[in-house]
């Protein structure tokens, strides 16, 4: 892992494109700016270790059938 | 690229044949060893599908395209993952969320982490949408389960 000292204020640049840049310090706490092209996605690690979990809890030991299993309700719900 | 995935076409797009052998390089978060699944698709079982890893069937997901109940869920992804799955416009991708069954017979779908599929190569990933904090993981699915 490459370490890098930064101060408040100060960036680092990823790929030409991509600035982090340390906005806010205090309590132990570290805020870090983010500029990036809309097309990167930029996640926090967490994200992951929550996707990840679930496809753990979701993963089955075999195939059961649907239609003993489930019936979606008529409906169409709208998100976000 | 926006996952435009509401079209009511989005299961009959999928290869005729009731077994579809789906390449995923990266594997799924957790199981990342886990390369080749076999996707059964059965008009019966419609929406939902089954991923089984191919040389483990003891590794298997229930999924379903979640723009069945939701129209609105349009997953947008980064370019890096455009450009690994080759899709070459938003109709390539079949997008795919893994359903997780709780013992209380409810049921949930992940939103924030869809399987795309490049219908076209049969090449998926599990990808994280740029606006994927927008979503759960464990979004409610509206199922009555009947055993």
């Amino acid at each position: 892992m490459l370490i890098l000292s930064r101060k408040f204020n100060e960036s680092i640049l990823i790929d030409g494109r991509i600035e982090v840049k340390v906005v806010r310090l205090e309590n132990g706490q570290v805020k870090l700016g983010i500029e990036a092209p809309r097309d990167v996605a930029v996640h926090r690690l967490e994200v992951y270790d929550d996707i990840r979990t679930r496809n753990q809890e979701s993963v089955m030991s075999r195939r059961i059938p649907v239609p003993a299993l489930a019936v979606l309700k008529d409906v169409t719900q709208t998100i976000c | 690229m926006f996952m435009k995935c509401s079209e009511p076409t989005v299961l009959a797009s999928i290869p005729a044949k009731k077994k579809n052998i789906i390449q995923i390089p990266m594997g799924i978060l957790g199981f990342e060893t886990i390369k080749k699944y076999a996707l059964f698709s059965n008009p019966k079982e419609s929406p939902f599908l089954w991923l089984e890893a191919q040389d483990n069937p003891a590794v298997t997901f229930l999924i379903m395209p979640p723009s069945v109940l939701y129209p609105t869920y349009q997953p947008e992804i980064s370019q890096e993952d455009v450009r690994q799955l080759a899709l070459e416009r938003a109709g390539d991708a079949m997008v795919l969320g893994i359903v997780l069954l709780l013992p209380d017979g409810k049921a949930t779908v992940n939103l924030r982490g869809p399987i795309i599929v490049n219908r076209n190569t049969l090449v998926a990933r599990q990808v994280v949408p740029i606006d994927g904090l927008h979503y759960n993981t464990r979004h409610p699915l509206p199922v009555i389960r009947n055993n």
